[in-house]
């Protein structure tokens, strides 16, 4: 394996965190065999920053692909963009993140080219006789163990949450290249598909069951003011507040945002239980969730035995100190990031 | 045929329903065939019910369902006509069942091109080995626009554009395309019930077979991606047992030589009566990635 390549996406300064994985990924791996890691970046007035922050991750080298018809996602552009990069380049392996862009991407892009493609990996296995990589089917109750024909570069689109993300003192033979769009024959035809409208959601405003990361409260808040700290806490973390059957019925919490049998069925990345013991009808709403957290008074709560981590204590004197710490986290990884 | 000619193709899988857990045959890293029970895909099922709809609006269209299945699916597809699909094309042949997603998109595509259509419509992915790949491969090798993961789907009252509405994170859009094109579901109300009477009409209909031949196709085309082996999935990293839980020594080995079962009801449960232990679980939830800052 000589190089390979991660596909970078980024929403306005930062890179996307799947992304920020893959990268990882992909110069770990890069190591490991002494392959030239590549980081991909499409797009049209490219922040600085993202590329300063690319060379902390330990890439090799940077391509740069800027146009002006690149700056707004378009499956048919984008496509067209990597075919031809990856037509010129030919890596082993481009490796992206699992995101809404790649899921949209990346099949296509296989298609087009003929070569191999692997969703929501889990595992990568360079060996001798070629890339192995393993994804999860039948979930739970199953792995898949795919290998690439050797034809042109393997795709690989990487689950969330699978690899660390490291950064690493940067290299120094780390280059910046720019692709001239103007050099390779990029149709900049126009999509066929038009993006007429777009509405940014504010994040406590989703719906619960799109939420990434749901902050629930039941009995234990004890009074409707209380929600306030949920609230809060949402907002540090970038969530929505939810309410158990109990909440709802002492009239503290609408009932659009019910969680349960009787109200909403969710499985968020993050779901924290606050005050609410766990009736098996809350349970069933949202047992499916990535990560639970639940803070609750009694140890024998049936909510800490699905819990990922139980915290025993009074949401009142808990949650305060959480939402402190939890921003002051925030602003540090902020100042981390744009130092 | 329709005289006006207008017809919307849906993709439909059989898919394994995962209710049942399979059974892996390990001597062969397969999935035992014995342990399939086939239902229809889900996400296929929201866009025929789109398709339903956008007919209910607009009468005149020819809802064509295509599927790559085996002959024990036949009656799970007879639901297709029950609730209101006009037609039911049913391709199997032999090393089908082999098929890698692209070579379900080639079989798809040339199954599609024989008649003309102006809308394909699928679910983003099939609810058991969840590839989502085969809508996207689809519409490429057929040359047309797409938009994935939509949630919604309305037809022009010219029947020549569409609009999707699909959600990305922090954003909701809504598109236009020009038809044809290819839209897969993400979302969207369930698949209606079918009638009584229509069920019994559709319960004698032979759903006819169509053979790769038949299509244009010498043979199953030759997979991208080969799938080495099917195993059970490696089980989770516990961490609970691991040094970075912090615990001490004693009670770690503890865990492990109870096999963590009895302790593990506890081992989750930090007590946090005061500010120093809950600020010290926070920096647990942000160590061990359980909690990621916006």
């Amino acid at each position: 394996m000589t190089e390979i390549f991660a596909f970078v996406e980024y929403a306005g300064e930062k890179i996307l965190r799947v992304c920020q994985e893959a990268v990882s990924e992909a110069v770990r791996h890069a190591g490991k065999l002494d392959a030239r890691c590549t980081a991909l970046v499409l797009g049209h007035r490219i922040p600085p920053k993202v590329l300063e922050d690319l060379r902390r991750f330990g890439v090799d080298r940077v391509l740069v692909c800027e146009d002006e018809s690149l700056s707004e996602y378009s499956t048919e552009r984008y496509t067209d963009c990597l075919e031809q990069i990856l037509k010129k380049q030919v890596p082993d392996v481009l490796l992206m993140g699992s995101s809404a862009l790649a899921r949209d991407l990346a099949p296509r892009v296989s298609a087009r080219l003929g070569c191999g493609l692997v969703t929501e990996a889990t595992f990568l296995n360079p060996q001798r006789g070629g890339l192995h990589v393993t994804r999860t089917a039948y979930r739970p109750h199953a792995s898949m163990i795919f290998s690439f024909r050797d034809k042109g570069p393997a795709i690989v689109t990487l689950a969330p949450k699978i690899a660390e993300v490291e950064r690493v003192p940067s290299k120094d033979r780390f280059t910046l290249e720019s692709l001239e769009p103007r050099g390779m024959p990029l149709s900049l035809r126009g999509d066929r598909v038009k993006i007429e409208q777009a509405v940014r959601e504010i994040p406590s405003q989703v719906d619960l069951a799109d939420a990434e990361v749901i902050v629930a409260g039941g009995k234990g808040m004890q009074a409707g003011e209380n929600f306030r700290l949920l609230e809060d806490l949402a907002e540090v973390l970038g969530g929505t507040v939810a309410a158990s059957r109990m909440a709802v019925d002492l009239k503290w919490r609408p009932r659009e945002c019910m969680v349960g049998v009787t109200g909403k069925v969710v499985s968020p990345s993050l779901y924290v239980a606050c005050g609410i013991s766990g009736a098996i009808q809350h349970l069933m709403g949202m047992q499916s969730s990535e990560t639970i957290v639940a803070i609750n008074t009694d140890p024998n709560a049936p909510i800490f035995r699905i819990a990922t981590l139980g915290i025993l204590g009074d949401v009142q004197d808990v949650l305060p100190v959480m939402i402190e710490a939890f921003r002051k986290a925030g602003v540090a990884d902020r100042q981390e990031r744009s130092a | 045929m329709n005289e006006t000619g207008r017809s919307i193709v849906i993709t439909v899988a059989p898919v394994h329903d995962c209710q049942n857990p399979v059974v892996l045959d390990p001597l062969r890293g397969r999935i035992n065939p014995a342990c399939r029970q086939w239902i229809l895909n889900p996400p296929d099922m929201i866009a025929l019910e789109q398709a339903l709809r956008i007919r209910d609006r607009i009468p005149g269209f020819r809802i064509r369902v295509v599927s790559i299945a085996p002959p024990s699916a036949e009656r799970a597809l007879r639901e297709c006509l029950a609730v209101g699909a006009d037609e039911v094309v049913r391709v199997w042949g032999e090393g089908v069942e082999e098929a890698d997603p692209h070579g379900l998109a080639v079989i798809l595509a040339a199954a599609i091109r024989v008649r003309p259509f102006q809308l394909i419509l699928a679910g983003w992915r099939r609810a058991d080995v969840e590839h989502a790949q085969t809508g996207p491969m689809l519409a490429e090798l057929l040359g047309l626009p797409q938009i994935t993961c939509a949630r919604s789907i309305e037809m022009g009252r010219d029947s020549e554009s569409i609009r999707v509405e699909k959600r990305i994170p922090g954003r909701m859009l809504t598109m236009s395309c020009s038809l044809p094109a290819l839209v897969t579901m993400e979302k969207g109300p369930l698949l209606r019930y079918p009638r009584y009477p229509d069920r019994r009409r559709v319960s004698k209909i032979q759903i006819a077979s169509v053979d790769l031949g038949a299509i244009g196709l010498a043979g199953v085309p030759p997979p991208l991606v080969q799938l080495e082996r099917v195993t059970p999935p490696k089980p989770k990293r516990r961490s609970a047992l691991g040094a970075a839980t912090g615990m001490p020594v004693v009670a770690r080995l503890q865990r492990i030589l109870s096999g963590g079962a009895q302790a593990k009801k506890e081992s989750n449960i930090r007590p946090c009566p005061d500010k120093v232990s809950t600020l010290k679980t926070v920096e647990h939830l942000l160590k061990e990635k359980l909690v990621l800052l916006p």
